[in-house]
Parts: C-alpha cells; sequence; structure tokens
C-alpha cells in the first residue's frame, strides 16, 4: 500500500488528470448522455406516431376523397338524366306523350278508344310522374308494332302495364290497355 | 551527500507505471470522445426526429382539417337521398330498357292455342325482375303446359300460378308471378314439345 501510495503522490499529476477524464465521462454519461438518449427515444416514439397518424389520415383522406369524388359523378350523372333524358317540367312530359302516343297510335292503325292522364308524385322523391292509361284497339300485330316503336322511341317512356282483352264480338278486334308514364324532375319532395 | 537511507525506499518500475496510467487515460479519453460523439449524433437525431414528427403532424392536421371539410360536403342525409336518387333513376332507366319486344316473342313462342295473354305487368328491381302475367285458358293441362314451356326457354323462373278462378264461360283465369331473366333463351326440342 505503501508503494501505491508513493506511486499516487509521485505521478499525481498524471493521476489527477486520469481522475478528471474518468470524472468527466461518468458525468458527461450520466448528464448529459443518458437523458439525451431518453430524450432520442421519446422523439423516436413520437415521430412513429405521427407517422402511423399520417397513414391513418391519408387513407381517411383517400376514401373520403373517392367518396367525394363519387358523389360528385354521381351527381352529375344525375344531373344529364335529369336534363338530357327526362322531359322539362310538366309541359315537357305533356309535349312528348299527348300528341306523340296519339300519333303513334294512328301510325300503327291502333284506334285509340279512351285515354286518361293523371300526375303524380312519390314520397321522398324529386320525381314527378306524368301516367297515362291508354285504350286502344286493333290487331296483335299492329299492337306489338305500336310496343316496338314505343320502345325505340327516344322519349323517356315506360311502358308499365299491357292489358289485353278481345272484344265482344267474334270478329272484334283486341283491346289493349296501356300503362304508360313519364318522369320529370321537381327538385322538391312531395311534403 | 546524500545521507538518507536508500533501502527505505523500495524501487518500483516507472515504466510499468507510466504505461498503466497511459492506457487508463488513454481509455478514458477515448471514452470521452465517444461521449461527445455520442452526444452530437443525439442532439442530431433528435432534431431530425423533432423535425419529422412536427412536419407529419402538421401534414396530419392539414388532412384531419380536409377530412372534416369532405365529410361535412359528403354528410350522410345528403349521401342516403343521392343514393336514393340514384337508385331511382336506375330503376327507371331498367325499366325503360325492358325490351317488351324480347318479351312478347318469348310468350308467343311457348303460348299455347287455347291459352290466351290478358296482362302484363313488370316489376323491376334492382337486380330481379318479376313479372304478372295473366291469361286464360280453356283447360288447367293448358295454362301447365304453358308454365312449363316458358321454364324451359331458360328466361323465366320461380313461375308460380297465384290466383286461379273460373270464368263464366267455363275457362280458367289464371294470375302467374314469376322472374324473368331478359336475354337468356334456350330453345330446344324439349321446349317445341310444349308446343301444339
Amino acid at each position: 500500500m505503501k508503494l501505491l501510495k508513493r506511486v499516487l503522490i509521485e505521478k499525481r499529476f498524471v493521476v489527477t488528470l486520469v481522475l478528471i477524464a474518468i470524472v468527466l465521462n461518468v458525468g458527461l454519461h450520466s448528464l448529459v448522455v443518458y437523458p439525451w438518449s431518453i430524450k432520442v427515444a421519446k422523439a423516436e416514439e413520437r415521430t412513429t406516431r405521427a407517422l402511423a397518424n399520417l397513414g391513418v389520415a391519408a387513407e381517411t383522406l383517400d376514401a373520403a376523397q373517392t367518396k367525394m369524388q363519387a358523389k360528385l359523378e354521381a351527381d352529375a350523372d344525375l344531373q344529364s338524366f335529369y336534363s338530357d333524358v327526362l322531359p322539362q317540367q310538366l309541359s315537357g312530359a305533356r309535349e312528348i306523350t299527348y300528341l306523340r302516343l296519339a300519333a303513334l297510335a294512328s301510325e300503327t292503325h291502333l284506334r285509340m278508344e279512351r285515354r286518361s292522364t293523371t300526375p303524380g308524385q312519390e314520397a321522398d322523391s324529386r320525381l314527378a310522374s306524368l301516367r297515362t292509361t291508354m285504350l286502344l284497339q286493333g290487331e296483335y300485330a299492329d299492337i306489338r308494332r305500336f310496343i316496338y316503336e314505343l320502345e325505340i322511341a327516344p322519349e323517356f317512356i315506360l311502358i308499365e302495364d299491357v292489358a289485353l282483352s278481345q272484344g265482344t264480338s267474334a270478329d272484334s278486334a283486341l283491346v289493349l290497355t296501356l300503362g304508360l308514364s313519364t318522369y320529370y324532375w321537381v327538385g322538391t319532395t312531395k311534403s | 551527500m546524500l545521507r538518507m537511507n536508500l533501502s527505505t525506499r523500495p524501487f518500483y518500475n516507472e515504466r510499468v507505471c507510466h504505461l498503466v496510467l497511459s492506457i487508463v487515460g488513454g481509455l478514458a479519453l477515448w471514452i470521452l470522445t465517444v461521449g461527445v460523439t455520442h452526444i452530437v449524433e443525439l442532439a442530431r437525431s433528435n432534431t431530425q426526429l423533432t423535425e419529422i414528427a412536427e412536419e407529419t403532424e402538421r401534414t396530419t392536421a392539414e388532412m384531419s382539417m380536409q377530412i372534416a371539410a369532405l365529410l361535412q360536403e359528403t354528410n350522410d342525409s345528403e349521401l342516403k337521398e343521392l343514393t336514393g336518387a340514384t337508385q331511382e333513376a336506375n330503376r327507371l332507366i331498367d325499366q325503360r330498357t325492358f325490351s317488351w319486344t324480347e318479351f312478347f316473342n318469348r310468350i308467343e313462342r311457348t303460348l299455347p292455342e287455347d291459352v290466351m295473354l290478358t296482362s302484363v305487368r313488370p316489376d323491376i328491381d334492382i337486380d330481379v325482375i318479376r313479372v304478372v302475367v295473366s291469361v286464360i285458358g280453356r283447360e288447367v293441362d293448358d295454362i301447365d303446359q304453358f308454365i312449363k314451356g316458358l321454364e324451359v326457354t331458360g328466361g323465366f323462373d320461380e313461375i308460380l300460378a297465384r290466383e286461379e278462378e273460373k270464368t263464366d264461360e267455363g275457362m280458367y283465369r289464371v294470375q302467374l308471378v314469376g322472374r324473368y331473366v331478359p336475354g337468356e333463351v334456350v330453345l330446344s326440342v324439349k321446349e317445341e314439345s310444349f308446343k301444339r
């Protein structure tokens, strides 16, 4: 021990320098490196969490944008259907049915016996309908032609009901009762 | 003249002592250098990570605002209304594109001589078309033949005679309900056998 003490005393300058270096190391690691390591670990955790949140947000945004795009496309398609395909207002609906159906019956050699027209609107619908019931009389082939011509016509007229019956006398023609409808956009639902 | 007794001061190896001190000192300095380098790296990492986190959080916040704005524009009631309107439009288009000519062609191909078609009403849903066909037949057998004939074409399915009554003329008035599948005509020898 005496020898070690003597060495330490005799080499005290160098020993002091080494001790200072060791103390500096301990201080540096316990006061700076360790707290900074914790800080960086927390920063890493925050970054990971932020990136995960960003991923979720990006997916949600993508879904919301897709939904919005679909909505816009559906909206545009509907507007196009309402304005380009369907007749405009009641007057437009009347124009494509009243004169057109009578002319078509005449063209296909059918006799129009009776006709009634009723406007209507279903609940929760922004479309109004104009329903026409026609009673036509004629040959079966002409009835088929009338229906075919109506099918290929550009006007938006739906055939909803078809009823056929034979007249009372043996040679009497067929009687066709046709339920037809057309729709037009009114913009408001029925209250 | 040296008066101390040299025998009381034991000899030690100076070189070994210097070597040990140098090694310990060098090691301490190396650890110190590594520590300082580590601190610089930690500081740099911390700055970078914090910047990334802040930037990411900012982007997420912006996205959240965009999402909120989009959700506000596409709220449930509007979407429900739009879905309803789209379904209604699709139903009308399906109804408009329903081919009565094709339908009558199929009926004509299978209608026995003693059965007369009196009314037809299609009920077009999103993925199924149901038809209500009313006929008058001389015998129940004729109507049965008609039903079988319709099913054989492949264009009709699940046909059911929902209502049946005898008329004053002794005929049978029957209301048939079934599923109609447009565009699937399967004409076969078997079908021909139902025709008279």
